[in-house]
């Protein structure tokens, strides 16, 4: 949905920072990052996977000796399209609310999972509002009617979500 | 006898109030882009757990066939398509709105989607008792190659290369082997961790490849709401009878154009990993193609608003074949109605077919229902849908993250399950930013269980060599192996269209 086709020769493409096209912007670390946490994932599946006996060995071995070649394969076809004379790589925007959504949503299910989901939520949803630079009342409001949401959980299908692993 | 039946249980509450509740939330969920039906569909999947499962199965195909005419609805007032299948709907269905006329789009949409939706229902459910033979030819050996099948046909249909397919595909695969593997006691990748003894739930990884992912988008826009970019001066605070009647005059008096869509929309829809945004595409191609006037589509033709809308029902309706006879979905709103079945326990698969056709027939007549009143909650809602794609996005994104988050808890009571959303909404957005197949990731971590499974049961039933032992292994076997060469022979024309997710 959010795809950018812009190419390199694009006039309205940033040569700045947002968008940088070749070697190592921001934007292209990430995916490099990405990559070699899949190499690193995938090729520890590898040698886990050996330690199992057969028949529970083979699926984990094929799986991820797929997952570790078909990574490595597109890893040196990033470097080269990144580094060779003709790279055209397509310039990838990564905003910072978007980033902030996906570190608040990490952050409200770890803290979820330790001390219980229904006390993390209201927190989750002011810090989401301050951000959005709503008011500190409005956020407020805000956070004390999301706890409805958890409190319909543990109502209508006995979920206790007031409980985490810590407390 | 077994049609009336199902016929009454359709109607019988609580089920037709889980229909039509159903259809109401995926409409208004399909009309708030960013929203669309398959995130609903993801959000209210752990909240059927309460339900009986044919009810919650109703509820979830319900919402997807409300959300396929939702996403109209911007589509055609705002110019901005409230899911991916309605991107097509754009093309001639704003220009229209431009033109004044869009209560009579809204009403070609909701139309054209009914019907479309009612035929192709109307047809599985005619069909379906004769795909039992030809099902029951399935063994074994056979269930594994169609997993296989699945697997591979995703580097045709999805957009970008083959060797980013195959590594989401892998990933995906490898989800499955965490926990208690299948056919021995082996627990592997738990790493001393008891909650990862069952392993990670695939409903779970589509929470969080869709709805945490899509929220992260949606928080990236410039935009608060739609609403800002203006409905081109129509008045939508009434209902416009005279528009409808002339929407429904046009709608009917081209039965082969709906007929052709609807089944290019269920052929489409029954291809493992194919969606909407294709058959849409495909639907709209062939009206432009059979058109003596090429030059007015996308400028208000009616004929490819109608082409696209009455595939797009279709194509959902199709999506479920797959489902139900191998427990393949061929779209992620279908991977989620097969989250839901196996949620209550439903094991789809040929031995549904035969042991279950009461089922079976209860769901295609809740698809033909789903359609009909599809059609009178798009007129007769018309006036009241282009108020929700006014909500703010500031309230829909903590929202939706928070019932996500909840929801997960539901499926097992297992808190890995929400840790596995937030970490495969963080994959889902990286996947989706730097152009790596989700449903590749998606359909491999569904079908990898199935794949291990069927393996080692064909093994020992008699080697490798079981794979080759009948006409249906072989014919399998030429399938997987042309799926894998085609991308090779000729670029297909249509991975432009074909990101469903």
């Amino acid at each position: 949905m959010s795809e950018n086709t812009s190419t390199p020769d694009d006039p309205h493409v940033d040569a700045g920072h947002e968008t940088t096209v070749r070697g190592f912007g921001v934007e292209n670390l990430v995916e490099y990052a990405m990559l070699l946490a899949f190499v690193g994932i995938t090729g520890g599946a590898l040698v886990i996977a050996d330690r199992y006996a057969y028949p529970a060995d083979f699926f984990p071995k094929i799986t991820s000796g797929i997952g570790l070649v078909s990574t490595l394969v597109i890893l040196a076809r990033k470097v080269r399209d990144d580094w060779g004379a003709t790279a055209r790589v397509q310039p990838v925007e990564i905003n910072a609310d978007e980033l902030f959504v996906l570190g608040a949503s990490l952050g409200y299910a770890v803290l979820g999972v330790l001390v219980g989901l229904l006390w993390v939520t209201p927190v989750f949803v002011f810090v989401y509002a301050t951000w959005r630079n709503w008011s500190w009342i409005r956020s407020g409001v805000f956070a004390l009617l999301s706890v409805g949401v958890p409190l319909f959980f543990t109502n209508y299908l006995a979920v206790d979500l007031s409980r985490g692993l810590v407390f | 006898m077994g049609v009336l039946e199902a016929l009454v249980t359709v109607f019988t509450f609580p089920t037709i109030l889980f229909l039509v509740a159903g259809l109401v939330i995926g409409t208004v969920l399909g009309a708030i882009p960013g929203i669309g039906g398959i995130l609903g569909m993801a959000i209210i999947l752990p909240l059927t757990s309460g339900m009986d499962g044919l009810s919650a199965i109703i509820g979830l195909i319900a919402i997807y066939v409300g959300a396929m005419y939702g996403g109209a609805v911007s589509a055609i007032l705002f110019n901005i398509p409230g899911t991916n299948a309605a991107v097509t709907a754009t093309l001639d269905g704003n220009p229209l709105a431009k033109q004044g006329k869009a209560m009579y789009a809204l009403a070609i949409s909701a139309l054209s989607s009914s019907i479309g939706g009612v035929v192709t229902a109307l047809l599985l459910l005619v069909l379906f008792p004769h795909l039992v033979p030809i099902l029951n030819m399935f063994g074994t050996p056979q269930y594994f190659l169609v997993a296989v099948f699945g697997l591979a046909i995703l580097p045709l249909i999805s957009r970008g290369s083959q060797v980013k397919s195959i590594f989401a595909a892998s990933i995906g695969l490898l989800t499955t082997t965490i926990g208690l593997a299948p056919m021995t006691l082996d627990i592997r990748y738990y790493f001393g961790v008891s909650m990862l003894y069952s392993g990670i739930d695939f409903v779970a990884i589509l929470i969080g490849l869709f709805a945490i992912t899509e929220m992260a988008f949606l928080a990236g826009t410039e935009r608060s709401s739609i609403a800002k970019r203006g409905d081109g001066g129509n008045d939508l605070t009434r209902l416009d009878v005279s528009a409808v009647r002339d929407a429904a005059r046009y709608v009917v008096s081209r039965p082969i154009a709906l007929l052709k869509s609807a089944l290019i929309g269920v052929g489409i829809g029954a291809v493992p990993g194919a969606g909407a945004a294709i058959s849409t595409f495909v639907s709209y191609s062939e009206a432009v193609r059979s058109s003596d006037d090429e030059s007015s589509f996308g400028e208000g033709n009616e004929a490819g608003l109608l082409a696209a809308e009455a595939a797009n029902n279709s194509t959902a309706n199709g999506s479920l074949i797959p489902v139900l006879a191998f427990g393949i979905p061929g779209s992620s709103a279908s991977a989620i109605i097969l989250g839901g079945m196996v949620l209550h326990g439903i094991v789809p698969g040929p031995v549904l077919f035969a042991s279950s056709p009461q089922l079976l027939q209860t769901l295609f007549i809740s698809m033909a229902v789903a359609s009909v009143l599809v059609g009178v909650i798009g007129i007769f809602g018309i006036t009241y849908l282009s108020f929700v794609t006014r909500v703010d996005k500031d309230v829909i994104v903590p929202l939706v993250i928070i019932f996500s988050l909840c929801g997960a808890i539901t499926l097992n009571l297992n808190p890995v399950d929400v840790l596995t959303v937030a970490v495969f909404g963080v994959i889902g957005y990286l996947f989706r930013k730097y152009e790596y197949p989700v449903i590749s990731l998606l359909l491999g971590a569904i079908l990898g269980q199935i794949v291990e499974t069927n393996l080692f049961r064909s093994l020992r039933l008699g080697g490798v060599e079981v794979f080759f032992e009948d006409w249906l292994s072989i014919v399998l076997i030429v399938a997987i192996l042309a799926v894998l060469v085609a991308p090779h022979v000729r670029q297909p024309t249509l991975t432009s269209a074909s990101q469903e997710v």
